[in-house]
């Protein structure tokens, strides 16, 4: 039955897809989360009104942020090319794009990160201020938990789109489904390859979306 | 306790400066519950919040158990504020915390030890009245319960002062009474020093020792409440007593009572400890005459009543006249009311 169904379809190299999109969007998603919420602090505590407020590196954090949100992917990928090769020696294969994947999501997750922060009750930071909470404590105590539901959500998102990015990190070589459904799918007239590897990303990102919503639906105590 | 010298504070916003606080001149003693009163945009809250320096004052000082607030920074001026309490009056607890872990909150702010934490959070939780609820989120709450949790969580690192901005002013008023018989409890059992900012005159008469009126920016009028309200001096002042006693809506009814057959018709301005029936009922005791109540404004302080009746003085012209003398032997000012 589903050989018949699937003719062309070698369940080995599908599976080392799967595989690999798994590995640079786990991978991937872990350092954007960390990096995107270290640049959305940042782009928060600098604004007006805030601990750290300053003009000047608010803009220069804002500019970097929405250059590389703008870039197409595609473009990005070849944009860092040079920065590859110069950390890692190389710029092709998995690695090499796990560079431009977080490079070029991080930005997007910091301004999701931004808005989640801004949501959180200027009040309670008061509050703790009153309470005699020292900047770190109130970052560490107030701003983060009472954001996490948002920063959650917003994670999601990303790693969501950062599925179909690995998808376009084939053209350095970096494999995965977006890559086997495009070479062994597209340009060697496999329809059923492409159909394969498309519902196994869908499969990823339903699963993704129903864990991102389970977790932010636990935190969210309001 | 506290004192605040030549305090000052000026906003400066593209279009223009607000002196939102000026020259305010404050002495609030240890224990003592101080209100402050005034509409909206009269500067009480920029006030308060200069207590614990949440807003730099422009100018001026402010001592809280005699350290001079303006000149401490960082870890200091944190270590100042775990001994200043605050109130809020939309509460402002973290919804990500369950209440034992709303109150624990400051207790993690100023280091203490896990293990002290937990008897501290019980002990607090006891004070307040939420046993059984330690684990309930604040969205699961009632307003009531919620600033009894923020009460809790002020109250937590023992501090000599207590700041309540408006922290009635969301509650309905059965609610309102219950905080503030808390508050009143923990002035009374703690010795705490309590500062009170309101528009409400019956949070100032309930509660408050001591009050100032605000306007503008500026105290226009202090003293004991009972003082401060009987002989009001400012416009502003007179507006809140009116909220409790209303004197122009007696003389409006008046005019619709017809004048009496025998005796007179009189208004009786209590004052302080004189205050309320008592006086009344001995009147009638002493005196061959009967009374009337045709109607009565009475409000309570903390420390004694203030207000007018209205009353008819029925009995000879000899006994009305005895009464007139035994009301202000009394203490009772006492104003004979014509109608035609
Ligand atoms: N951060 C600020 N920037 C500019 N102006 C301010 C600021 N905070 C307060 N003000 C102004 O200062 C004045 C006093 O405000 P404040 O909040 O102290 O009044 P309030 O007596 O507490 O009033 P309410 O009863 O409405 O709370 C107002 O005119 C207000 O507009
Ligand atoms: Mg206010």
């Amino acid at each position: 039955m589903i050989k018949t169904l699937f003719p062309n379809v070698d369940w080995m190299d599908m599976w080392e897809a799967t595989e690999e999109t798994i590995y640079m969007t786990g991978v991937s998603v872990i350092a954007t989360f960390i990096l995107g919420i270290l640049l959305g602090l940042m782009l928060y505590l600098t604004s007006r009104g805030n601990f750290w407020e300053n003009k000047g590196l608010h803009q220069l954090v804002g500019a970097y942020v929405n250059i590389t949100r703008s870039i197409p992917f595609i473009i990005l990928i070849i944009l860092l090319i040079p920065l590859s090769e110069w950390l890692l020696g190389t710029f092709l294969g998995p690695t090499a794009a796990l560079l431009a994947l977080i490079v070029g999501a991080a930005p997007f997750y910091a301004r999701l990160v931004e808005i989640g922060l801004r949501e959180v009750d200027h009040g309670v930071v008061q509050a703790a201020e009153a309470m005699g909470a020292s900047q770190r404590q109130i970052i560490w105590k107030v701003l983060l938990p009472e954001s996490m539901p948002a920063l959650v959500s917003g994670i999601t998102v990303t790693s969501i789109a950062l599925v179909s990015y690995t998808a376009m990190a084939g053209v350095i070589g970096a494999g995965g489904l977006g890559d086997l459904a495009f070479r062994e799918g597209f340009q060697r007239g496999n329809p059923d390859i492409t159909i394969t590897s498309t519902i196994l990303i869908l499969i990823l990102v339903f699963i993704m979306q129903w864990i991102g919503d389970w977790v932010t639906n636990r935190l969210d105590k309001r | 306790m506290i004192r605040l010298k030549q305090l000052e504070k000026v906003f400066q916003t593209k279009t223009q400066n607000v002196a939102a606080v000026q020259n305010v001149e404050l002495s609030i003693e240890e224990g003592e519950i101080f209100g402050i009163i005034g509409y909206s945009g009269a500067g009480k809250s920029t006030l308060v919040r200069m207590l614990n320096m949440l807003e730099p004052p422009t100018s001026g000082s402010v001592e809280v158990s005699g350290q001079d607030l303006t000149k401490l920074r960082g870890q200091k001026l944190r270590e100042a504020r775990q001994d200043i309490g605050m109130i809020f009056q939309h509460f402002n607890l973290l919804w990500s915390r369950t209440v034992a872990e709303n109150i624990a909150f400051p207790l993690e702010v100023a280091g203490v030890d896990k293990a002290e934490r937990e008897t501290r959070v019980h002990e607090l939780v006891g004070l307040v009245g939420l046993e059984g609820r330690e684990s309930a989120y604040p969205s699961q709450l009632s307003g009531g319960q919620k600033q009894r949790v923020g009460i809790a969580r002020a109250l937590a690192n023992r501090p000599k002062v207590l700041l309540c901005d408006e922290a009635t002013s969301a509650l309905d008023p059965e609610t309102t009474d219950s905080i503030l018989q808390l508050i009143t409890n923990i002035n009374q059992e703690l010795g705490l020093t309590v500062v009170m900012i309101t528009h409400e005159m019956h949070v100032i008469r309930k509660v408050c020792h001591k009050v100032a009126v605000m306007e503008n920016g500026g105290v226009v009028e202090q003293g004991p409440v009972l003082d401060v309200f009987q002989r009001p001096q400012q416009e502003v002042t007179k507006g809140f007593v009116k909220q409790i006693a209303a004197p122009d809506d007696e003389q409006a009814e008046a005019e619709g009572i017809a004048p009496p057959e025998r005796g007179q018709l009189a208004r009786l301005s209590f004052v302080g400890a004189s205050a309320g029936e008592p006086v009344v009922s001995r009147l009638i005791r002493t005196v061959e005459v009967d009374v009337n109540i045709l109607q009565g404004r009475l409000a309570t302080t903390v420390e004694g009543s203030y207000g007018t009746m209205l009353v008819h003085i029925d009995g000879t012209a000899k006994a009305v006249e005895e009464a007139f003398q035994y009301l202000e032997k009394a203490g009772v000012e006492a104003e004979v009311v014509r109608v035609d």
